[in-house]
């Protein structure tokens, strides 16, 4: 079986993998954003609490408290408290209404930028960059007890960014194993949705050649339908030009043969009364009848052996060495006639074939053999099974033999200067039928020198009964 | 000799009566089907040549008729078809033999010669070939006149080929009903008692022509074979 172009199943899932996947890298976009903003709000709102509580420590406690007491009210231990962090680097400036610096670091004061007629604890929140780092920061002005003072909190960006992460990759895992359960559950499901399609096609495929019976719709699945009923009328179609062919062929072969049957009987009656100076005349008549009645046969043969045709042939297994006896009946007196003599060579061999169509084969190759046969020469016939245990028949005659270039030729029916006419020296269509006969057979036709001096010997193969079935359709 | 040929094609009718009246039968034709069934029951004909393709009534319901009416006369069908179908049925109605046309009319004689030798066996068991004649019912044989002494096997092997005749008759089956009697008898052994048999008709015109590799069959030498 050649690999398959495109499946149905490939195309279904290519058609929803890449949906699903664009679904999926959008969701994650949004889940992501989600996520960033979610941190950012909870790392302002962890800012904003220490810029609250640190403006609340550094307001005057009672009224009219000089700087330097305020300044007192943040020592070095709550500094390092504020400012211990696992991960991030927190840091912080406060300075009062004047700007004076109560605490923190003033490196940060060009990042302050709220207005100083900003409404109080209104903070502001955004970002900046503080010593080549990223930073988000918190400012805030505050007034206590008619004491303003300026707060500002600045953090690196890493547990932000982490938390963004984290947040970021537990909603998008789940997503993935969504998506990929589904496809494999996907796959499964069309794998098996398509199994009457299959089935469909098994079912055809194991059908005889002859067989043009309708295939039932019964059971079938809705969409398969269309494509059965087409199947169908192409089988009706191709049964009832197989009809024709079976009626034309069995039309002609009586309009032919009857006519034909009358005109031979007729000439031998009028030869031996006609007078002597008549006779090789009425001869030649009857010679040119006899050829007439012989390619009528070998055509109808060749007609009903072919492919159109064969919807009705039946196959049997039969025994070769019978198919012998029986030519040995037909062939002995035209041998005698010619003064050649007939030798029958049958091994044991059987095959499955047309019992008709071999009987004709047989019969062609016997006849090419005697008319091709000088007089006086043997004509041998064999059957049998070759080393391989295909069966053959085989007909070997002395006569003047095909030359090589000729072989393939003479083995095509209606060739144009071929073996029907010209030079074909009377060749006839009688290994066209053979050849025929031998395709419908999955077997060959062989045409070979004799081993010593000149003839023919032609064999017609069957295919090894282990590889019979395997030639099949 | 009486002759039934129920046949449409007139040329042929009259080529095959006037063949046939050479030969010193005598036959009766008809191109129906119909009138044939009467003609059956009221002659005694000794074979009915029929074709399958008739215009009223199909031969083969024909035969099937009157075999069904308990006519035994030889039938040797002629058809025009070669479905192979048909020539099975034919030969399962009861048909004795098949010719396709276009035939030889040498080889429709000898094939009538041979049904009625056949026949004749049944009914009145006298067969003959050329100057042989074989009486089954007294188990006599003369050639040309002259009595022939025949052992048991001999006798055998000369009924069976004289009812094949025209048809050559494999060694096997001509062994196989030599051995009807006691132990098995080889294809080899069918050499030896044809060997004895040739001697014994050496003096007539009746010969054992050896087929290679198939068998025997018994013919007149004056039928030489046309070409």
């Amino acid at each position: 079986m050649p690999p398959p172009v495109d499946s149905l199943r490939g195309r279904l899932t290519r058609l929803v993998l890449w949906p699903a996947l664009l679904l999926v890298a959008a969701s994650a976009v949004a889940d992501y954003l989600n996520a960033a903003t979610f941190a950012r709000d909870a790392q302002d709102n962890l800012l904003l609490k220490t810029a609250v509580a640190l403006a609340t420590r550094l307001a005057p406690d009672e009224n009219d408290e000089s700087q330097e007491a305020i300044r007192q009210h943040l020592d070095t231990d709550d500094e390092a408290t504020l400012r211990a962090d696992r991960l991030d680097v927190i840091d912080f400036l406060v300075l009062d209404g004047q700007g004076q610096w109560l605490a923190g670091n003033l490196a940060l004061r060009p990042l302050l930028a709220l207005d100083a007629q900003a409404p109080p604890d209104l903070p502001r929140q955004a970002d900046a960059i503080f010593q080549t780092q990223p930073v988000r920061l918190v400012e805030l002005r505050h007034t206590a007890r008619g004491y303003r003072n300026q707060v500002l909190v600045t953090s690196t960006l890493r547990k932000r960014r982490e938390d963004t992460q984290r947040m970021f990759f537990s909603s998008l895992w789940p997503t993935l194993l969504l998506l990929t359960l589904m496809l494999v559950l996907m796959r499964g499901g069309i794998a098996r949705a398509l199994q009457p399609l299959t089935r469909l096609g098994e079912a055809i495929d194991r059908r005889a050649p002859e067989d043009l019976q309708p295939i039932p719709l019964a059971r079938r699945l809705g969409e398969v339908q269309p494509l059965i009923t087409a199947v169908n009328r192409l089988l009706e179609r191709q049964r009832q030009a197989s009809d024709e062919q079976q009626l034309f062929l069995s039309s002609a072969a009586h309009q032919l043969r009857t006519p034909l049957a009358g005109v031979l009987t007729q000439l031998e009656m009028a030869a031996l009364d006609a007078p002597p100076e008549q006779r090789p005349r009425l001869h030649r008549v009857q010679g040119a009848v006899r050829q007439l009645a012989h390619c009528t046969q070998q055509m109808l043969t060749l007609a009903r052996a072919s492919e159109q045709a064969s919807g009705a042939q039946h196959f049997a297994p039969l025994q070769l060495p019978d198919l012998l006896e029986e030519a040995a009946s037909r062939w002995l007196d035209p041998a005698l006639a010619r003064g050649q003599t007939l030798h029958f060579e049958p091994a044991p061999a059987s095959c499955v074939g047309s019992p008709w169509m071999l009987q004709e084969a047989l019969h062609n190759l016997i006849d090419n053999a005697i008319r091709h046969g000088p007089p006086g020469t043997p004509i041998t016939v064999r059957c049998g099974s070759d080393t391989l245990g295909a069966p053959y028949l085989e007909v070997e005659d002395e006569g003047p033999g095909i030359p090589m270039a000729e072989r393939e030729r003479v083995c095509r029916p209606y060739v144009r200067g071929g073996a029907t006419t010209g030079t074909g020296a009377g060749l006839g269509l009688g290994l066209a039928v053979v050849a025929e006969v031998a395709a419908r057979h999955h077997g060959r036709l062989r045409l070979r020198d004799r081993t010593v001096g000149s003839g023919l010997r032609v064999r017609l193969e069957f295919p090894a009964p282990g590889a019979a079935s395997d030639g099949k359709g | 000799m009486r002759i039934l040929l129920v046949e449409d094609d007139a040329m042929l009718a009259d080529g095959l009566r006037e063949a046939f009246a050479r030969l010193g039968y005598g036959v009766d034709h008809l191109a129906r089907a119909e009138p044939a069934l009467t003609a059956v029951a009221l002659h005694d004909f000794d074979l009915l040549l029929l074709d399958i393709g008739l215009p009223d009534m199909d031969g083969l319901e024909l035969l099937r008729r009157l075999r069904a009416a308990g006519h035994r006369l030889p039938v040797l069908m002629l058809t025009a078809r070669d479905a192979l179908q048909d020539r099975v049925a034919g030969l399962n109605l009861g048909a004795d033999d098949y010719l396709v046309k276009p035939f030889a009319m040498p080889e429709l004689i000898a094939r009538v010669q041979a049904l009625v030798r056949r026949s004749q066996s049944n009914a009145q068991s006298v067969m003959t070939l050329g100057e042989l004649v074989m009486d089954i019912a007294a188990h006599q044989a003369t050639l040309g006149g002259q009595a022939l002494r025949l052992t048991k096997r001999e006798w055998t092997l000369l009924e069976r080929l004289l009812l094949a005749a025209p048809r050559v008759l494999s060694k096997q089956k001509l062994a196989d009903s030599l051995s009807q009697w006691d132990k098995e008898i080889t294809a080899n052994a069918v050499e030896i008692y044809v060997s004895r048999l040739r001697a014994k008709l050496e003096h007539g015109t009746v010969l054992i022509r050896t087929v290679h590799g198939i068998g025997y069959r018994l013919e007149d030498a004056r039928d030489a074979p046309a070409g």
